[in-house]
């Protein structure tokens, strides 16, 4: 689980812009870029090489 | 890909030195093995050397600090009693379930833990109070474009500080090829003098920055990456083979049952205008 305070500073390594969490809560989503990164064992990998698009 | 931005001359030396795969994968190769050992670290867990990271930072109660290249997260809980909350970001996924492992055990509750790289920080322009980043920079490639990041995240006022290792010019030379051998994602130690420049060009301004010598402990050195008896041997030897400067900078003994020389660290800290 990713706390709200983390969440608001978190931004896509890409575009910079804002991510929020996907809806099965298992990833950190970027809406602009469509690039979804995924949370491991409650640490979000924030990786533009580990996202997958979508 | 790391970060492909804002090229200087000092990255193109940079470029020009290294000599092994490096990148993300080749520093995951390197530290993920290695991770417990940077618990324990003569160096990376010294409290003596925590505590100048503390002293260096000037962490203030309020601040958001976030430590790049946290490695097992040593500096991040160094600075974790003194601040509101850390954020600890580093590439090896094995280093940063040892930061929480770390961080249960010293009873840390205000840290969080990010994987993610220096050249393209995953967070917004201009969140953060307190920047750090010790022992990492000599890994990356293109440190311009770390430093670009760092100078993105901070706060108008906000502070970035980097420790890291930084011989004079004739000691550099000598040991890069040492560095390397031990450690094959090491990409080059940066003179105080590269330092600077390369900070001006990113808009950080130097309020200190010092050279700090230490008498230095090869063999504790080669023991945080595990390296092989003969390799360590083969190593030692090129140290002691330097001449000139370099000899007169490193002056490189046996005692104490081991070989003994000088390293140096670049300490400095700077603003955010």
């Amino acid at each position: 689980m990713i706390s709200q305070e983390l969440l608001q500073l978190l931004a896509c390594p890409s575009c910079k812009g804002p991510i929020q969490p996907s809806e099965d809560g298992l990833a950190l989503v970027c809406e602009a870029e469509r690039l979804r990164y995924r949370i491991d064992d409650g640490i979000p990998v924030m990786l533009i090489e580990e996202a997958t698009s979508f | 890909m790391l970060c492909l931005s804002r090229l200087t001359d000092v990255d193109e030396r940079a470029r020009g030195h290294r000599s092994a795969p490096g990148g993300a994968a080749g520093i995951r190769a390197t530290f993920g093995p290695a991770a417990a050992n940077y618990s324990r670290s003569f160096f990376h867990a010294d409290p003596a050397r925590l505590d100048e990271v503390v002293e260096l930072a000037r962490p203030e109660r309020a601040d958001l600090a976030l430590d790049v290249a946290t490695g097992t997260g040593n500096t991040a809980l160094a600075l974790a009693p003194h601040v509101a909350h850390v954020i600890g970001l580093d590439l090896t996924p094995a280093m940063l379930a040892e930061c929480r492992r770390n961080a249960q055990r010293v009873g840390a509750a205000n840290v969080s833990w990010v994987q993610g790289d220096a050249c393209q920080l995953p967070f917004a322009s201009g969140v953060i109070d307190l920047y750090t980043v010790r022992a990492a920079p000599h890994h990356f490639s293109e440190l311009g474009g770390a430093l670009s990041e760092a100078a993105r995240v901070l706060k108008r006022g906000g502070h970035a500080c980097f420790i890291d290792c930084s011989p004079p010019e004739a000691a550099r030379d000598h040991l890069h090829q040492i560095e390397i051998g031990r450690d094959p994602s090491h990409v080059l130690s940066r003179t105080l003098a590269e330092w600077t420049h390369l900070l001006a060009e990113v808009g950080l301004q130097v309020e200190s920055a010092q050279r700090r010598e230490l008498d230095w402990d090869f063999e504790g050195w080669m023991a945080n990456l595990a390296i092989e008896p003969d390799r360590v041997e083969a190593l030692a030897s090129k140290l002691e083979a330097a001449k000139g400067q370099a000899a007169r900078e490193l002056r490189p003994q046996r005692r104490d049952g081991g070989l003994r020389h000088a390293y140096w660290h670049a300490l400095i800290r700077t603003v955010k205008p």
